[in-house]
């Protein structure tokens, strides 16, 4: 019971580290907070959904495709929304965001309906026993991906030209601009990068979740874990992915039920009062 | 032109005469309005003087201090389960219910207040968002007392053995709670106080260096946003006569921050445009409802869309906000043949 309870968060849990993975990305290259995320993941989701259901697309190749449409779609979200305030306060970047979200869902609701929708995956809702844990397969895919996922990001981060002037020019915009590394192309790579995670976190969440244009809300639960872990870390934001997911069950088996729904955000406000910077985040000293 | 050559008058609410005219005769076009605009103006022009006074709350707070609250409804939701819970259960006259959740909504404001001393810009706009979730979640639960999920009715005010019972008599309550709102905020952001908030936006070192008390102010803020805002909450528990968490959730929060950014950071006047403007958008879109092609008109999301495409229209092309506009507009006249 515990164990299984256990797994399912850390599916759960992999999902929200994938959303907040997408708020890490961009916060660090751009110091810019996205609120719409949860919306990319639902676009996402319904992107594939339409691929497979509509079009008759192999799941495959679907998973692949709706990757990139949704890094297009990042791409054209930063043109046309944050490039214009690239200079301004957070504050009107957050409320750009905040209306992305809003507009996204209306516009996700128009065109795919209100209705949750059924969405066509291979994966078996067959139990596996392993080790006398019985399991649905979904979850131990959701994990598989998302352990590829990061570590795909990690090499590209790593090894890539690509990658390494994208850090670069988190570290230091001005300095990695001095150096010929185009900080406007990075800032578009980055959101291109982050909608792709929020498709392949759309794809994977659906079959644990449900299909309906409101999904978005489950990134409101992807902040605590990007807080618990640090906003500026990309490890960081798995594993508070990962322990939010798991100490949210955790709290549905021991707390009162009805604290489960809260209890990620009674865990971010903890630690927002205690260490605001997260468990991997770093301290930023704001010279005058 | 117009040149303010002394001190005190620099320092007036209104600086010229005709000012307190235009405000007379408003007001009085206002109430007129109410008596004889029939029920549902009435209704309307209620929802607007409340809505004011929560947006000229989160003015104080998000504009004039640049500390953003995305869980404002909270205060709203707590100063109107105060003021019900207390006039019906233990019989408090409405008179004294009103400013006593404004009071209860300013004490947690205050304690919600404290750690935004450590915390900025996004931090603390999720912090306020995991507050507003958790009050929710406990009105939901506390079924004792607040009635949890299923809501709570509320009772019309009695003042002095009147019943405001209908909506036109209701508008007197709201419109004197609203001028009060604004001109004791007003009179408070002349002063040292609404100074210090705006030092304290625009740099927090620099306001620390030349001696403002960062956590004092910052907290001061915070409860008297909280307090406005608690007001706001007790009018329209007493408007609507029942309430539930359904009507303070997030995207009540944000409402209010999508009024104070369109009607203009920072400035009362940009609050009360940002809240009528809002609260008349969907009247305007079933308005113009008719005039749309069918299956744009008839889309179930309209009115959501045309929320979020506003906000990120006025953030994008006009970041002042009508507030702005108005500026602009008076400063072309004043040159005009120029």
């Amino acid at each position: 019971m515990i164990a299984q309870q256990i797994i399912s968060g850390l599916a759960l849990g992999c999902v929200y580290g994938l959303i907040a993975l997408g708020f890490v990305l961009i916060f660090k290259a751009t110091q810019v907070i996205n609120f719409a995320q949860g919306e990319m993941m639902m676009i996402g989701a319904f992107v594939a959904y339409t691929l497979i259901a509509m079009l008759h697309v192999p799941f495959l190749l679907a998973f692949f495709l709706t990757p990139i449409i949704c890094g297009g779609l990042g791409i054209l979200l930063e043109r046309v929304l944050i490039r214009p305030l690239l200079r301004e306060s957070v504050v009107s970047i957050i409320m750009v965001t905040i209306g992305l979200s809003i507009t996204l869902r209306a516009f996700a609701g128009m065109i795919w309906s209100y209705d949750t929708l059924d969405f066509p995956h291979p994966f078996s809702d067959q139990g596996v026993q392993i080790g006398g844990i019985v399991m649905a397969p979904i979850y131990i895919w959701v994990i598989l991906i998302t352990v590829g996922l990061v570590f795909l990001l990690y090499t590209f981060f790593k090894f890539t030209t690509i990658g390494i002037s994208l850090q670069a020019s988190a570290q230091n915009p001005l300095a990695s601009l001095l150096m010929g590394i185009s900080v406007k192309r990075v800032y578009s790579l980055t959101w291109a990068i982050s909608g792709m995670v929020g498709a392949v976190a759309g794809i994977i969440v659906v079959p644990i979740s449900f299909l309906n244009c409101n999904m978005g809300f489950l990134g409101l639960k992807a902040f605590p874990a990007a807080v618990i872990g640090g906003f500026n870390s990309i490890p960081g934001a798995i594993v508070g992915g990962v322990i939010i997911g798991i100490s949210e069950n955790l709290a549905g088996i021991y707390l009162p039920l009805w604290f489960k729904d809260i209890f990620a955000y009674v865990i971010m406000l903890l630690v927002l009062m205690i260490r605001p910077e997260g468990i991997f985040g770093t301290h930023a000293q704001k010279k005058v | 032109m117009d040149i303010r050559e002394s001190y005190s008058r620099d320092l007036r609410i209104f600086d010229q005469w005709y000012k307190w005219s235009w405000f007379v005769l408003l007001a009085a076009a206002l109430l007129v309005y109410s008596q004889i605009g029939g029920y549902y103006a009435a209704y309307l022009l209620n929802l607007i003087f409340i809505n004011m006074i929560a947006a000229v709350g989160l003015n104080v707070l998000t504009g004039c201090a640049g500390l953003i609250s995305l869980g404002h409804a909270a205060f709203m939701a707590i100063g109107a389960y105060t003021s019900t819970i207390i006039t019906v259960k233990l019989s408090v006259p409405f008179w004294l219910a009103l400013p006593m959740s404004g009071a209860m909504a300013g004490l947690i404001g205050f304690v919600v207040g404290l750690p935004s001393l450590r915390l900025t810009g996004i931090y603390l706009a999720l912090a306020t968002m995991a507050f507003g979730f958790i009050i929710d979640e406990i009105i939901i639960q506390w079924h004792s007392v607040t009635g949890g999920a299923e809501g709570l009715s509320s009772l019309p005010p009695h003042i002095l053995g009147f019943v405001f019972d209908s909506y036109p008599k209701y508008c007197f309550i709201t419109f004197i709670s609203l001028s009060l709102v604004i001109f004791s905020a007003k009179n408070l952001l002349r002063g040292p106080f609404g100074r210090a908030l705006a030092a304290i936006r625009d740099s927090e070192t620099a306001a620390e260096t030349m001696g403002v008390n960062l956590g004092w102010y910052k907290t001061l803020a915070f409860t008297l946003s909280a307090f406005y805002t608690g007001l706001a909450g007790s009018l329209y528990a007493h408007l609507l006569l029942f309430i539930s968490t359904d009507n303070f959730t997030l995207l009540h929060s944000i409402s209010y921050i999508v009024m104070i950014v369109v009607g203009g950071l920072g400035s009362l006047s940009g609050a009360v445009m940002g809240a009528s403007f809002i609260t008349l958008l969907p009247e305007m879109i079933a308005f113009s409802k008719d005039w749309l092609p069918a299956a744009i008109g008839n889309a179930a999301g309209l009115q959501a869309a045309v929320y979020g495409i506003v906000l990120m229209v006025f953030v994008i092309l006009q970041p002042t906000g009508f507030y702005g506009l108005w500026i602009r507009a008076k400063i072309w006249w004043k040159t005009f043949p120029l």
